[in-house]
């Protein structure tokens, strides 16, 4: 019969067990909501948008850059002088 | 029964470290600030120490590495004096009906005008309620260039708004598909490979054909010297030509992907100008097939000339469209800008109610700066795509130059905008030290904003 039944000894232990786990689950769960801006999404997503209008403002710059046509400037008249003798 | 008392005593423990982080932002700010900066374990009762004098801030700070210590302490630890209680400023019951960081923002702006309260005063009494509300909602640099106004003007400006719920922005006009977007950078890649190899073939070509023309000049005209020059320049001149319109073709293909994949443009917008382009293309296309194999000189020359007639055009045409989607692409940037600042100034009202001056750190004068950049830019670009539709009907070289014009605007836009991107850098950094999270700060909306957007009125066919 003993060795079917848990005694009121293992009862306890495992009632002290499940304690222990809860605890260390509450105390785990506290840690996080104290943690610093590494685990906070929304001020991880302010830099992101930071990064994101940096970014918008380099493919302004890349933009000019191939609008630019100054590379043109002269070939109406190259094109003019199409010609020999 | 034991385990009965240990569940009810770990329930009561449990919201402990919430409520120690909630219930007094001001610990809360402390706390995070420790935990961020220093190898300190016991953060909240640290921070309750320091709160109470029993130990020394700038002793303490120092002795955990930090280099401003005073600062610092006094950012910690200071109740903000320079906050308006009492609002003696607004003489109607609109502290009700509007959001407190909107009220707050204004709070701040009378510490900055402390020698115009009288006219603030003034000019807020003689709202409506609905003008109010509008007023309230307005970005800082629309507040602000209200009232630099006659009031009167300023409150017809606001007659013809209104105030309306909108969904978050997403910045885009339309959804373009990674895979389309990645194929036209592939595309943008090539063309600018081609455009470049092309640029230094005509350059050699160009260099060639001059010195062929100088000793064809130089030859006696019946010598086999000088006819075999003929066959030579008439090879050259033909690879010359042809480099142009690779350049030309090469140009406007970039401009062409960058629009086709534009989230920042309309769909109806994007067709018109993408068809428009292509068709710029093919007759440079068709003009390419000519070349190869020109039969003489009159031949090319014929050529040549049809190839400046059809680039004044498409030159023109493609530098334009490129100068509204440049307009476009700022203005998207600066309405994420505006979207960025409405947070901002709801996680400054956060740290007001922590107890932080947020005049007095110098927060609240970084946001007036970076708005003020943003609302420079904003005039730029309007002034710009004023000047962008009033050319819309022109063709070639008229169209061209006052792209250029619009040009010039749209540069002084983006060093504002870039102005005010580093500014923002800073603004956002600080309000991290402070712990304080970005967040949509409209009461009783989730996913939408208050928006004040001018009223169009219909016109008399469609009321019909």
């Amino acid at each position: 019969m003993k060795n079917n039944i848990l005694s009121i000894g293992d009862s306890r232990m495992i009632l002290s067990l499940a304690v222990v786990v809860i605890v260390l689950t509450v105390m785990f769960s506290g840690c996080i909501s104290q943690a610093p801006d590494a685990i906070n999404p929304n001020v991880e997503d302010s830099t992101g948008e930071e990064a994101e209008i940096d970014s918008q403002i380099g493919n302004l710059e890349d933009l000019d850059g191939e609008l630019a046509d100054s590379d043109f400037a002269d070939m109406d008249e190259d094109l003019a002088a199409i010609g020999w003798e | 029964m034991s385990f009965l008392i240990i569940v009810v005593m770990i329930a009561s423990l449990a919201p402990l470290g919430v409520a120690e982080t909630r219930i007094n932002p001001r610990l809360k700010v402390c706390v995070d600030y420790l935990n961020k900066n220093t190898d300190v374990r016991n953060t909240a009762t640290k921070c309750e120490s320091l709160q109470r004098e029993e130990v020394d801030c700038v002793d303490y700070l120092e002795s955990k590495g930090v280099d401003d210590a005073v600062d610092k302490c006094e950012i910690l630890f200071r109740v903000g004096t320079d906050v308006i209680k009492d609002r003696q400023y607004v003489d109607k019951e609109i502290t009700d009906v509007v959001d407190e960081w909107k009220l707050k923002r204004v709070d701040r702006l009378m510490v900055r005008r402390a020698e115009d309260e009288g006219m603030v005063k003034e000019f807020i009494s003689g709202l409506s309620d609905d003008d109010a509300a509008k007023f309230f909602t307005l970005g800082r640099a629309t507040q602000k260039r209200l009232l630099g106004m006659n009031h009167g003007e300023a409150y017809g400006w606001l007659d013809g708004r209104e105030l309306v719920s909108v969904d978050i922005p997403t910045f885009q006009k339309r959804e373009i598909s990674d895979e389309r977007v990645s194929e036209a950078r592939s595309r943008i890649n090539s063309a600018n490979t081609d455009f470049r190899r092309a640029r230094n073939s005509f350059v050699d070509n160009k260099a060639q054909f001059l010195d062929l023309k100088t000793r064809l000049e130089n030859c006696d005209s019946d010598s086999s010297v000088c006819e075999s020059l003929r066959s030579r320049i008439l090879i050259k001149g033909d690879e010359y030509v042809f480099n142009s319109v690779e350049m030309k073709i090469n140009y406007l293909t970039r401009i062409r992907e960058r629009i086709a994949t534009a989230p920042e443009l309309e769909d109806d917008d994007v067709q018109d100008m993408v068809l428009a382009i292509d068709d710029d293309i093919d007759e440079l296309m068709e003009l390419r097939e000519l070349l190869g194999d020109v039969e003489n000189q009159d031949r090319l020359r014929e050529i040549a000339n049809n190839l400046r007639d059809v680039w004044t055009g498409s030159r023109a045409r493609g530098y334009y469209y490129g100068m509204i989607l440049y307009s476009n692409r700022a203005d998207s940037i600066v309405d994420r800008a505006l979207y960025l600042e409405r947070r901002i100034d709801g996680a400054l009202a956060e740290l007001q109610e922590a107890g932080i001056d947020v005049s007095e750190i110098g927060l609240d004068d970084d946001v007036e700066m970076f708005s003020q950049e943003i609302e420079f830019a904003r005039l730029k670009i309007e002034e710009a795509n004023g000047k962008l539709r009033s050319v819309e009907n022109l063709e070639g070289d008229y169209l061209r130059e006052n792209s250029y014009d619009a040009r010039l605007d749209l540069l002084e836009a983006k060093d504002h905008l870039k102005e005010g991107t580093r500014i923002l850098g800073d603004v956002l950094s600080d309000i991290r030290d402070y712990g304080i999270e970005l967040e949509n700060p409209e009461e009783g909306l989730e996913d939408q904003i208050y928006e004040v957007i001018e009223i169009v009125e219909e016109s008399e066919e469609n009321e019909e």
